[in-house]
């Protein structure tokens, strides 16, 4: 039996550029990766489906905006919930100076549009809490 | 279509070419870039790298023809921008109705306007509509007024649509699956300004078809079939100058699809599309007209002009052919020109301004109706005024300064160009074929097929980027270490409150009774509606009942509702 | 949460009082072969056998998810908590997967009623992971009613579902050529329920009336599943699938096929265990170092895998299982 690193993909239901998104899962997949990939309207349902699922990684892409509302409960969710070794992760059209907020909120990383499935999975492996 | 004489020598001529073409490439042996030796088009046809008379040999004039003349392959009128260029439409919506107007009357000013220089306004719905919510509903925060209007009742429409004469100008609801209940409204609140449904012009979007390769919720494609074929046969009887689908070509490509996969697939539909409509009882005639078309304009200069034309040409036959049109206008493909987006850089984003140039003057060559070019910090945001202006001036310079406007289908009899028009008309219709062997365009999306097929467009495409075999200026070559931080466009956070507290008062100021009413009437109406086939459509019971429910002001939140607890609704996919 | 190793009785505890994130972790380590999930698991069995267990099964393309999503919906409108296991296959080449059964649950998102675990099948060759039937155990345990087991029809793991569960539902869409699928080994002798999805589309009739045929060839009378029709997208006929849920369990109990069936299966696995722990112990007790040294024997095709198998067991049995060498141990799990 061997450990996998399990990643939740996710961008909310009504963000319609998902092309990205999906191959990111693939990619994810091919780099070795367990990806439960899901759709999500309210930040909540990603935190459920974190601890259900037992995951390493948390990977939240936005296009359409409303991504600070989306991070700030998602995080406060996972404090609720006591979940503190999961890594938080955001993707796809975010601002630079939202992103540096959200690294304040304990985001660890914003990749932009174009950013490499390779840097991604690189710190994936690096980051994500092997316990 | 070339005398014998010329045709000997063209060959010969081409002969000679080749050779010396051959020998000047070879000498760069294993280094030669692939283009020089086999070169495609970006959607993987094989082209030559010059072309001869001799290379439209076979093509029969009558496939080509002359603007305004069956199979249109140039045209759908004798005339072209002689007379005045293309409709510059550019998408608008945001935040409240009142900020939408604003932005409306500033772009009428600066010179938008469409068909006769009518009143046209090209208005997105946001994102919160779109999902079939309403502004205070959870899911709602942060979302209110992004990307699209907030509009989701009668009472919006009018905020929206106050003073102005709703006989005069042509309205675009570009909504996404709250199709009905948009409708509904907007027919409604003209009822309260004294105005006839039968004098209403304007665009539904009907595009249900869009969920086999676009990632948000909808109903099963089925019932979205059902949904497109009633609005159709409602507005075929009682709006005659409304415009009641839009096939949405674009998603395709911006989904990673070809030029190929986008005409193929919309063509499939279309056909599946036309066959539920005379199921329901409508004649081609009566419905195809009203067929309007949003088509992308990419990269591939040569290949989107020549899509076009092929377009052109394969919808005319196959509507005359297999679905009995006869009006040159169930024949027409009413073209709105979408600059593409997934072609633009967030890195560098000033150069988008070039590249969109050049969509729009492809769109322009290609002889398209209406143009949307693509604002250049669209991979930042959405535009600021700044960005949504100099859209507009790419479109005005064109059609200004250029004199392309003073020819019709200039670029026809290029050697190049017929070629092409021809091989991608005959790579689509293979696809067709396809999608038809699978049991037509729907069976085929519940199979994951259409997903599957796009999405492999899109891994390739990745990966020639990746690898750096397909450049794109800034992000895989000449790429810049500055990071340019440009004015980012922000929703004022107090439309989410001022539009949750309208949909509260709202609420509580209605005539509960009839709205009790009409709703229970809504929801008896959709469960039938979802049990039946498509042949037992054209009593037009949905629409009706939506508009009577829109009447009592009913929310898109409260609609939305009720059509998907009993049409279903969900992922598109399965995976 | 920082995770104490050697407490599984914490661990058992919070299971059995319905805590999510213990059983999502225990689930977890159960996947990764950690021996304190093994502890856990053996705490929790006592308080097993109360959930009914309904496996479903078919091709890809079928619209599974979407049928599992709609029949969570009537199980909760029945008042019933609802667990499921969602089985997808890891990537033989990277092992990585792409567990898309989730998203479909969309309805069910926030319900504490219902759990959802995907599950990659890490190699596993029977088609299902091999730790479903321990995640299963501990949902059971946490005090889920049903636990749904969802698999892709491919190799064995519609035998292996079967193995698993108390309610087999196989799974067929009209025109994939279904019909010819069923035919494989054993699926028409194990199926309680068929099911015809999608069946609006063309082809339904053909297949029902296949499928009739098969199982009227592999069952007596009183045996044979029905076969229902179903539209997942809008919930058609997902009423009458709980229904003949339902009725499988009732007349399984009266009747002592639900007993018998299920202490088949735990006798089945106890023999995998069996096989599992002797073989891993006899590879321990053989030593990686004494399994390289065979490598020229096997080269130069003197002696066959299977004799030298059986003379390598006889002699570790001979020896009481003594470890050749302690410091070859931990090499052992990766070897062969």
């Amino acid at each position: 039996m061997e450990r996998r690193i399990r990643v939740l993909l996710t961008k909310p239901t009504h963000d319609c550029h998902d092309r990205g998104v999906r191959h990111l899962a693939r990619r994810l997949r091919d780099g070795g990766f367990e990806v439960i990939f899901i759709n999500f309207l309210l930040a909540q349902e990603i935190v459920d489906a974190a601890i259900q699922e037992d995951v390493d990684v948390i990977g939240v892409s936005s296009s359409s905006g409303g991504h600070m509302v989306v991070f700030q409960d998602l995080m406060q969710g996972l404090q609720r919930a006591g979940v503190d070794d999961m890594l938080v992760i955001g993707g796809g059209v975010i601002p630079d100076e939202d992103a540096r907020e959200l690294q304040t909120l304990g985001v660890k990383r914003i990749f932009g549009p174009g950013s490499s499935a390779e840097s991604l999975v690189t710190f994936i492996q690096e980051n994500a809490a092997t316990s | 279509m070339i005398d014998p004489e010329t045709i000997a020598r063209s060959k010969e001529a081409a002969e000679r070419w080749k050779k010396e073409y051959e020998r000047i490439v070879g000498r760069f042996g294993d280094a030669t870039p692939e283009a020089a030796k086999t070169p495609t088009t970006h959607s993987g046809l094989p082209i030559r790298s010059c072309y001869f008379p001799h290379d439209v040999e076979s093509i029969s004039f009558d496939e080509i023809g002359a603007p305004g003349a069956y199979p249109f392959t140039r045209g759908n009128l004798p005339v072209q921008y002689q007379l005045m260029p293309w409709a510059n439409q550019p998408v608008i919506g945001y935040g409240l109705p009142e900020h939408t107007r604003a932005r409306m009357d500033l772009l009428a000013e600066k010179g938008m306007v469409g068909y006769f220089g009518q009143r046209f306004y090209n208005l997105v719905y946001d994102l919160v509509s779109h999902e079939g919510l309403d502004p205070d509903h959870p899911a709602a925060r942060g979302r209110v007024g992004q990307c699209g209007m907030a509009v989701y009742s009668v009472q919006d429409m009018a905020r929206l649509c106050e003073g102005l004469d709703l006989e005069k100008m042509n309205v675009v609801h570009i909504t996404y699956y709250q199709v009905i209940p948009a409708l509904a409204q907007y027919i409604a609140y003209a009822e309260r300004r004294g105005v006839a449904q039968a004098n209403l012009r304007g665009n539904s979007m009907n595009w249900y078809h869009q969920s086999a390769y676009v990632g948000m919720s909808a109903f099963p494609p089925e019932q979205g079939l059902k949904l497109a074929t009633e609005l159709i046969s409602y507005c075929s009887k009682h709006m005659p100058r409304w415009n009641t689908t839009n096939l949405f070509c674009y998603g395709i490509e911006e989904a990673g699809g070809t030029a190929i996969q986008e005409i193929a697939l919309m063509l499939a539909f279309g056909i599946e599309l036309a066959e539920a409509c005379k199921k329901a009882g409508l004649e081609a005639d009566n419905f195809l007209p009203r067929f309007g078309f949003q088509i992308s304009q990419a990269n591939d200069f040569f290949e989107e002009i020549a899509k076009i034309r092929a377009f052109r040409r394969i919808w005319a036959k196959t509507m005359h052919d297999r679905l009995g049109a006869r009006d040159p206008r169930s024949m027409h493909v009413r073209i709105h020109s979408h600059t593409s987006g997934a072609s633009l850089t967030a890195q560098q984003p000033l150069v988008n301004l070039i590249r969109t140039t050049i969509h729009a003057l492809g769109a322009a060559l290609a002889g398209t109706q209406a143009m949307e070019v693509s604002s250049y910090d669209e991979a930042l945001s959405i535009p600021t005024e700044e960005a949504a202006t100099l859209a507009l001036r790419v479109a005005q310079v064109i059609s200004e300064e250029t004199n392309i406007t003073a020819v019709t289908d200039a670029l026809a009899g290029s050697w190049y160009l017929e070629s092409l028009t021809n091989q991608i008309a005959d790579a689509a219709l293979a696809l067709v074929t396809e999608v038809e062997a699978h049991g037509g365009y729907v069976a085929a999306q519940r199979k994951g097929w259409i997903r599957a097929e796009v999405e492999r467009s899109a891994d390739r495409w990745r990966e020639l980027v990746d690898s750096g075999k397909r450049r794109v200026v800034g992000l895989n070559c000449y790429q810049t270490n500055q990071d340019t931080e440009r004015p980012i466009f922000r929703v004022d956070p107090e439309v989410e409150r001022v539009a949750a507290e309208r949909i509260r008062a709202l609420r509580a100021e209605r005539d509960e009774v009839r709205w009790g009413t009409a709703m229970r009437k809504f929801e008896d109406v959709a469960a039938r509606f979802a049990k039946k086939d498509v042949s037992n459509l054209g009593d037009d019971e949905l629409m009706l009942a939506a508009i009577e429910a829109a009447r009592c002001d009913a929310t898109t939140g409260e609609m939305m509702h009720v059509l998907k607890q009993s049409l279903g609704w969900g992922p598109p996919h399965e995976h | 949460m920082t995770v104490e190793m050697s407490d599984s009785a914490v661990f058992a505890q919070r299971i059995l009082a319905g805590q999510v994130r213990a059983a999502a972790r225990v689930i977890s380590m159960l996947e990764n072969g950690d021996p304190t999930a093994d502890e856990v698991a053996a705490r929790l069995f006592p308080h097993t056998g109360r959930a009914e267990v309904v496996g479903i099964t078919g091709p890809p393309g079928a619209g599974k998810s979407t049928l599992i999503d709609r029949l969570v919906c009537v199980f909760r409108a029945r008042h019933r908590r609802v667990g499921v296991v969602a089985v997808d296959p890891s990537s033989p080449f990277t092992g990585g997967a792409l567990l898309g059964d989730r998203i479909r649950m969309s309805a069910h998102a926030s319900d504490p009623d219902v759990f959802f675990r995907s599950m990659a099948t890490r190699g596993h060759l029977g088609g299902i992971a091999l730790a479903a039937p321990a995640a299963v155990r501990v949902l059971d345990a946490m005090g889920f009613d049903v636990v749904i087991v969802e698999t892709v029809g491919v190799g064995q793991s519609e035998v292996a579902v079967a193995g698993l569960a108390d309610c087999t539902i196989l799974v067929s869409v009209p025109s994939l050529g279904d019909g010819i699928q069923m035919i494989k080994a054993g699926l028409m002798e194990i199926g309680d329920v068929l099911v015809i999805n999608k069946a609006d589309l063309p082809g339904t009739d053909d297949l029902r009336r296949e499928l009739s045929g098969l199982v009227a060839a592999a069952r007596p009378e009183q045996q044979r599943p029905p076969i229902l029709l179903t539209r997942a997208s809008d919930g058609d006929g997902i009423e009458a699938l709980a229904d003949a849920i339902a009725r499988h369990f009732t007349r399984a109990r009266a009747s002592g096929a639900l007993q018998a069936a299920r202490l088949g299966s735990l006798r089945s696995e106890l023999e995998t265990w069996i096989g599992l722990e002797a073989g891993r112990r006899i590879l321990e007790a053989v030593g990686a170092e004494r399994l390289r040294s065979l490598t020229d024997e096997l080269e130069g095709r003197r002696q066959d895998p299977g004799k030298m198998a059986r003379r390598l067991v006889a002699d570790a049995l001979a020896r009481g299982l003594e470890v050749e060498r302690a410091s070859d141990q931990h090499k052992l799990h990766n070897t062969f």
